[in-house]
Order: C-alpha cells, then sequence, then structure tokens
C-alpha cells in the first residue's frame, strides 16, 4: 500500500479527527494559558486573608468500611493541616476489622475527631448522608478513608470558595502507589494527563462534570440533607452530586495544587472491575439520571450543562465505540497493512504522548514525572485496552443498566432506590 | 422520755424556734424538758447557719459529759450537712413530718446508752476518751465511723466525731484509731491510700517531671519529625517556618506525612539545658513542709473506716480497756498456752521437782502499770514502746518459761528449774530494764509460788484462773 494523503488519512483517520486535535488543543492550551499565566488568577484578597486569620470551620467526612489499613493515616494527614479550623467526621459503615478500634483510640486523644458508626453497613451514600447530619461547619469536604493529603491541600482547596458562584471544588488527586508495579506506573501517567490536565482544563471552561469522592469540598448548605438532599443512593454518587450542584447554578472548579495521594488497583482484574463501575456510572449519570439536561425548555437548563454532558459523552463514549469501529475498519479493509499500521498508530500516539508528558510535567511543576517517559511505549496500548473494557461496559450499562445490580450499595438499598 | 434543747445562738428566733419545737413535741412525742444534756434521752440542737451549728456540734461532742448524747440536729441553712456529728439532722420546720422517724432512731441509741455500766471514777484522759469512742460507736451500730474527706486535715481526711472528742486538729485522730485497731478493739476497712511526705506525712504533694541532667522544671513535650529524605530527626519547632515545615538539615519543605515524612514519637525537651529525654525524673514536692523526696519515699497511709470488733464491743459495754494490746503482743511474743494445758504442765513439774528434788517457781504479776504508762505516750511513740516492753519481757525470762494469763489481765508464768530467789532477781532485772524504757521508776506487783513449798495456794489459785 502506498501512503499519500488521501490514503494516509484514510487509515489514520481516526487519530487525525479526533487525538491529534485533541493533544494539539490541549497542548497549545496549556502552554498559553501557563505562559500567561492565566491559571494563576488575583484570587479574592479579604477571603484568603480571612481563612488564615478567622478560617471558617470545616467539617471533612469519612466514610469507612473496613479501613483498617488506611484509616489511621487519613486521619494523621488531615490532622497535620495547616488549615486548623477542621472537624473530622468518621463515619464507620458497619465495619468488622479494627476500624472502630482505631478510631476509637484516635478519638481519645484528638477531641476534633468525631467516630460515629452504624451497626449494619448502610452504604457509602448514607455514611457520607450521616456525617453531614453531625458537621458543624460551613463547608464540608468529602474523602476517601484511603486518602491521604499534602499539609495545604484544605488550605488550597479553600481558596476557590473566594468565588461565591462556586459550589464545589475538586482536589487534585495523585498515585500514591505508583512504584507498585508497571499497571500503578501506567495509571499514574493516565492520572497526571485525565486529572491533573484533563480536569484543570475542563474547570477552566466550566465543563467540568465531576467531584472525586476521595478529596472534594462543596458549601454545606449547598449539599445539605435541607439543601440538595446529600448523596444518591448507587454507584456515582460523587459525580451525580457534582452534577446537582451544577444544574442548581453553581460553578464546580479544580485546584491543581490541592493534592491528595490515593491507591490505585494493582491488579488488573481490580483495574478492570473499577474502570468498568466507573464506565457504567457514566452512562447512569449523563445519559440516564440527568438527561434533562439537554432540555432547553427545562427550567434548570443551561448551555455549559449541556456543553458539559456533550463532551463527557463525547470523550469517553462515542470515542471508545469509533475506536473499535476504527479497528474493525482498518483490520476488515486492510488486513495486510494492519501490522504496519498499528507499528505507525503507535509511533504517531507515542510521539504525541510524549509531547504532551513533557508540557504536563511543565504545567504541573513536577520535572521528576518525566521519568515516566519510559513507560510511554506502552501507555497507548493500555489505553486502548482500557477502551474496549470501557465500550463492554457502556454496552452493559445501556443493554442491562447494570450499576443497578453494582453492589456499592447494599442489597437492602439497591432493592429500594430508584433504578435508572 | 427527758429532751434537752441546745440552741447555738441565745436570739429571739431561738426563743421562737423553743417554743415552736416545745409544741410540735407535744403533739408527736410529749415529754419533759431537761436543762442538762446529761439528764436528757435526747438533745436537740439548733443553728441558723452552718457555722454556727458545726461551732456548737463540735462543743456538744467535745465535753464528755455530753459526748454520747443522742443529738438531733435541727438546721435551716439548706446546705447545712450537721458536719457528721449529729446522729439525725433534719430541716427545720420544713422537715417536721420526717421527726417521728428520726426521733425513734435516737430513742434506739437512748436505750443502748442506758444499757451501758457505769464508768469508774478512775478512768480519765486517754483511757477515758477512748473509752468513750467505743461507746460512741457501739451505741450507733449502724454507722461505724466513716473518714470524711477534709482538705484541712493532714491526709486530706478527718473523722469529726473522734477529731471534736480528743478537740485535736483535723487528721491528729488517726493516732487514737489505729491504736485501737492495733489493739484489736477497732477493724478497719481500706476505703481510700493517700500518698504521704515522708517527713511531716502531709497529704500535699506535688509531683513534679524534672529533667534527669538538671532537675529544671522547665521541660515540655514535643513531637519529634522524622524526615524520610535526610534522615533527620527533631523536634517540631525546628520544622516550623511560618505554616510550612521545613527541614532544619536539607532546607526541603516537608508536605506530605507518610510520604516525605512521619511523627513517630513525643520526647520531652530541657528549655533549661536543652537536654533531650524520653522519660522524666519525678520528684515529690511537699506543699506544707518544703521538702523533696523520690516517689519511691512517699507513704502510703491507709484511709479506713472503722468498726468494733468483739473486744470492742466487750470493752464499751464494760468500760474497761484490755491492756491496751500489750498483752496481746506478749501473747505473741512469749506463746501463751491455755490456762487448763498451763495447769496441766505446773502439776507435772510439780511431780517433778518433788521427785527429783529442785526448785521451780510459779510468779503472777500484773502490767497494769506498764500499759497505764504506755497509755499515757503519744500514739506513735506507744506503738513502738509496746514492742520495746514485750521484747524487753521476753528478754528476760528463757525460753523455757511457760506462760499463761488470768481473766483478770494478770501474766501467770512457769520458771522451771528456777528457785524464788532468783526469780526476784529476774524481776527486779524486768523493773529496771522497764524502767529505763518508760521513763518512768516500775515497780511491777508480783507474787511468787515455789511449786512444791507452797503448793497448795497454788493449787488454789490455779482453780480460781481457769
Amino acid at each position: 500500500m502506498r501512503l499519500d494523503h488521501e490514503s494516509f488519512f484514510r487509515v489514520f483517520w481516526y487519530f487525525l479527527i479526533f487525538d491529534f486535535p485533541r493533544y494539539i488543543f490541549t497542548d497549545f492550551i496549556i502552554l498559553t494559558e501557563h505562559l500567561l499565566g492565566v491559571f494563576n488568577r488575583r484570587q479574592n484578597r479579604d477571603f484568603l486573608l480571612s481563612l488564615q486569620e478567622n478560617p471558617p470551620l470545616v467539617s471533612v467526612i469519612i466514610p469507612a468500611l473496613n479501613e483498617e489499613a488506611t484509616i489511621g493515616w487519613t486521619i494523621k494527614s488531615l490532622q497535620e493541616q495547616s488549615y486548623h479550623n477542621l472537624e473530622i467526621i468518621v463515619v464507620d459503615d458497619g465495619s468488622d476489622d479494627r476500624t472502630p478500634t482505631i478510631c476509637l483510640e484516635l478519638q481519645e486523644r484528638h477531641r476534633d475527631l468525631q467516630y460515629r458508626r452504624f451497626a449494619r453497613r448502610a452504604g457509602k451514600s448514607a455514611a457520607l448522608n450521616y456525617g453531614l447530619r453531625f458537621a458543624q461547619g460551613d463547608y464540608v469536604v468529602f474523602v476517601d478513608s484511603d486518602t491521604t493529603f499534602d499539609r495545604d491541600a484544605i488550605f488550597r482547596l479553600m481558596t476557590a470558595f473566594a468565588d461565591p458562584n462556586v459550589g464545589g471544588v475538586s482536589g487534585n488527586l495523585r498515585v500514591r502507589n505508583h512504584g507498585k508495579n508497571l499497571l500503578t506506573r501506567l495509571q499514574q501517567i493516565e492520572y497526571l494527563f485525565t486529572i491533573s490536565i484533563g480536569r484543570r482544563i475542563r474547570a477552566e471552561f466550566d465543563i467540568l462534570p465531576i467531584i472525586s469522592g476521595a478529596f472534594g469540598g462543596f458549601r454545606k448548605n449547598i449539599v445539605s440533607l435541607e439543601g440538595l438532599g446529600g448523596h444518591e443512593p448507587g454507584p456515582g454518587n460523587d459525580s451525580d452530586l457534582a452534577i446537582r450542584v451544577r444544574k442548581k447554578g453553581y460553578r464546580i472548579v479544580f485546584v491543581p495544587n490541592a493534592n491528595c495521594l490515593t491507591n490505585v488497583p494493582e491488579s488488573p482484574y481490580k483495574l478492570l472491575k473499577q474502570r468498568s463501575r466507573w464506565d457504567r456510572n457514566i452512562v447512569r449519570n449523563r445519559v440516564r439520571k440527568h438527561r434533562d439536561v439537554f432540555n432547553p425548555w427545562s427550567k434548570n437548563f443551561r448551555l455549559k450543562d449541556a456543553a458539559t454532558f456533550v463532551d463527557s459523552i463525547f470523550f469517553h463514549i462515542v470515542l471508545s465505540f469509533l475506536t473499535l469501529f476504527y479497528l474493525i475498519d482498518v483490520s476488515i479493509n486492510y488486513p495486510q497493512a494492519m501490522p504496519a499500521l498499528l507499528l505507525i498508530n503507535f509511533f504517531l500516539y507515542f510521539c504525541a504522548e510524549l509531547i504532551e508528558l513533557v508540557i504536563a510535567t511543565i504545567f504541573t511543576n513536577s520535572p521528576r514525572d518525566l521519568g515516566l517517559a519510559i513507560y510511554m511505549p506502552i501507555f497507548n496500548p493500555y489505553k486502548l485496552i482500557l477502551k474496549v473494557v470501557r465500550a463492554a461496559a457502556y454496552c452493559q450499562e445501556l443493554l442491562f443498566r447494570y450499576s443497578n445490580r453494582d453492589p456499592f450499595a447494599p442489597l437492602k438499598v439497591r432493592r429500594k432506590m430508584i433504578q435508572w | 422520755m427527758a429532751i434537752h434543747i441546745v440552741t447555738a445562738e441565745a436570739t429571739e428566733e431561738s426563743a421562737t424556734f423553743q417554743e415552736n419545737l416545745r409544741e410540735v413535741m407535744s403533739r408527736v412525742a410529749p415529754g419533759r424538758f431537761v436543762t442538762l444534756a446529761g439528764e436528757s434521752d435526747i438533745c436537740f440542737l439548733h443553728a441558723q447557719n452552718q457555722e454556727e451549728g458545726r461551732a456548737a456540734l463540735t462543743n456538744f461532742r467535745q465535753d464528755k459529759d455530753t459526748f454520747l448524747a443522742p443529738v438531733l440536729y435541727l438546721f435551716e441553712d439548706e446546705n447545712d450537712t450537721g458536719s457528721g456529728l449529729a446522729d439525725e439532722i433534719l430541716r427545720w420546720p420544713a422537715g417536721q413530718t420526717a421527726l417521728p422517724q428520726k426521733l425513734s432512731n435516737l430513742k434506739n441509741i437512748s436505750a443502748s446508752l442506758r444499757g451501758l455500766s457505769d464508768l469508774p471514777s478512775t478512768l480519765t484522759g486517754t483511757a477515758l476518751r477512748k473509752i468513750l469512742l467505743l461507746r460512741y460507736l457501739h451505741t450507733r451500730t449502724s454507722r461505724g465511723l466513716k473518714p470524711e474527706r477534709n482538705f484541712a486535715a493532714s491526709v486530706g481526711y478527718s473523722y469529726p466525731v473522734p477529731q471534736a472528742l480528743l478537740n485535736v486538729s483535723p487528721g491528729v485522730e488517726f493516732e487514737m484509731l489505729e491504736g485501737l485497731e492495733e489493739a484489736q478493739l477497732l477493724t478497719g476497712d481500706l476505703v481510700d491510700k493517700v500518698n504521704v511526705c515522708p517527713y511531716c506525712e502531709h497529704t500535699q504533694l506535688n509531683f513534679r517531671e524534672l529533667c534527669p541532667n538538671c532537675n529544671s522544671i522547665d521541660i515540655q513535650e514535643e513531637t519529634t519529625i522524622h524526615h524520610y529524605r535526610c534522615s533527620y530527626v527533631g523536634r517540631e519547632s525546628a520544622f516550623q517556618n511560618m505554616d510550612e515545615l521545613v527541614c532544619p538539615k536539607c532546607s526541603r519543605e516537608l508536605r506530605h506525612i507518610g510520604v516525605d515524612y512521619d511523627k513517630p514519637a513525643e520526647m520531652l525537651w530541657c528549655s533549661n539545658c536543652q537536654h533531650n529525654f524520653a522519660e522524666p525524673k519525678l520528684s515529690c514536692f511537699c506543699l506544707n513542709c518544703g521538702r523533696t523526696s523520690r516517689p519511691e519515699d512517699v507513704f502510703i497511709k491507709n484511709i479506713k473506716s472503722y468498726s468494733l470488733t468483739q473486744e470492742g464491743i466487750l470493752a464499751a459495754q464494760e468500760g474497761t480497756l484490755p491492756g491496751y494490746g500489750l498483752i496481746n503482743i506478749l501473747k505473741k511474743e512469749l506463746g501463751f498456752y491455755k490456762r487448763e494445758v498451763f495447769s496441766d504442765y505446773v502439776q507435772l513439774e510439780m511431780a517433778r521437782c518433788k521427785r527429783y528434788q529442785y526448785d521451780s517457781t510459779v510468779a503472777r504479776f500484773s502490767l497494769k502499770d506498764a500499759s497505764a504508762s504506755l497509755d499515757e505516750q503519744p500514739l506513735k511513740h506507744s506503738r513502738k514502746l509496746r514492742k520495746d516492753v514485750a521484747a524487753v519481757i521476753r528478754e528476760t525470762f528463757r525460753r523455757t518459761d511457760l506462760f499463761t494469763d488470768s481473766p483478770d489481765g494478770e501474766i501467770v508464768s512457769l520458771f522451771t528449774n528456777t528457785d524464788t530467789d532468783s526469780s526476784n532477781i529476774a524481776f527486779d532485772r524486768l523493773n529496771q530494764s522497764l524502767s529505763v524504757l518508760l521513763e518512768t521508776k516500775m515497780d511491777l506487783d508480783y507474787e511468787l509460788y515455789d511449786v512444791v513449798e507452797r503448793r497448795d495456794p497454788l493449787n488454789q489459785y490455779l482453780e480460781t484462773i481457769q
């Protein structure tokens, strides 16, 4: 096969149409805005001053289920925060390991820690909402029980609330166990691209649809049980809450230097389970539950929300199926050239992602991450596998509504919750 | 029923009170009113405020003539508790409806008192007060003697009733009670243990943590930080730079606990000499005498609640104190035999002396003078002295000598292979030793029986003591 312009486009249409422009656009935006210092906007000085001199009470709510290995560290790192006016509320969702013992011991020593417990498992959403009941602060931060935080993470998260239009703030997730194996290294790269860069850019354009349950802050009056009613049951409760906050007319922002560390799956099986759940949740929340964002006659309709969903659905769902379509297309139409095509695709993606890695390290001021370049050759194959998994998950959800059977919520809750 | 009324202050209100009380009593429990407390069955003591009431009750209990009188304390101050010196208390006039019940309890005490024999006129001083206390406990059987928290007392507790009886500062009454316990007239149940200064026996100890290097009290506890990157371990304040943590060794910022640093331990630091250590040195500073002691030297004082033993009940009923512990100590030191066994040994010795033609002597002697001398000593000294007296007696006699006691408290001994002259010499020696020990001339009252020559009187005597 000879490659001319047309044939080049014909066999590499996916990269050229979807990925190449995205890489260019993203890299351009990052570099430009970084050089112009757009991201480092002047912040409300009075609010910042008040955060230091008279910080408002922030309630940190930690749901926990059998987290004896990590809960102590999570609490410890919260007690290390430079933001001093914190109350920490651990809600134990029926643990039967040493989680209660550890929490009770810590509660004895630290007056700012409350330990609450469900004798029987009620689900993460109920645990978070129960914690909301005891929250005295005007701001709440929801975290996972295996997350630890930079000393200034809460303070930096709080700076985003200087803007009264901000209803929720997402912290930056980084991988703690990145050195465990090749899989965790790849996830480290993925988090760098999709969270540290991707969410940052989306937040800048006000199309961020999610605040991760691992580390996210909200104004309590918005998300309280008297406000939005707290979390809804079922998987994807974190993105669901963020969407509901958006639909109330508030902004969702991302603070790139409010860093936390979280553990990622170390085995392929656990990774596939996790990603399948996340991908089913995208369909659940953005295609079914909140599809009213597309309805221009809906009273909560905002163009930005619709754009947010279009972006999310396109880049997650549509592109996954298009990837499969592309692979089928070239394998059917150019079977003999397949090895060469795959090799060239690999090279194209490798170059694009390498450039993106360099720009990302400049952007996040983490030059050590350049060392991740040695893993770039296998990063795209890794992504390709995940895209196949994604597509399968989307099919599962679209056809069978599998998220309604997700054990994220206990059976007694699943039976009663709304089946989206 | 004879009723005596005491008012803390002679005022118009107290006169009104007396009229009221007489009127109430005429309805509830008619009786005659007497002017002397000693003639009464029940005493009413009235006070309008707590201080007056405490003073009046204390005076009442200090007087040996009124110490045992059943007292119903009528108070008006709602915070008043009667200081533990009254037998019953009643808020007046609000608590009138409970008056019959209170009177009933007091009548029981009065009846118990009437059942006791008169005290001998020779009983005076400390011995009298001990008997009075034993009688007080005997007639108030349900109460016992419980310690009460009292900051003014040297050991933090006091017993109001014996304190009033002895008219001493709070805490001083402990000696008497411990002596009575040692004499097995009282039995104690542990209520508390207090740490007291080994020098002045006050409980006002300040436990201090000191620097083990320079003994300064200016020490602080601080968290230690371990910086992973350079292994620097130091106090947290050394890392603090405004809101940030910066390693003083390598100047790097510490950002994430568990990732670049940890807080493995707490340590103590001396601001005076900069010494750091894990365990402070402990010392006890007495706020009373100002002396410092080590924690291991601190005395532990047992605080007990007391009740009468059978011997104590007997002493209360009879109005006499048994040799005040000296006989009990001697019983252990000398190994007393039962009287019938002793008598059998004497019979045996009589036969042996007659057959083998040697002398043995039975002596009977009283230690009442020695006991009386001991009773007059401060209790702390008398306890040790009793043991010393017992030791002196032990050393004077031989291991081959046998002993028993008589019902009236005399000691009866069999000196084998000893004639009466030698026995006289032994008693002279004993008198001398006791005189030196007790610092008073002792002349023990004793009688000697040669087991052969005075066989009949001896047998008669032995029969009387069985």
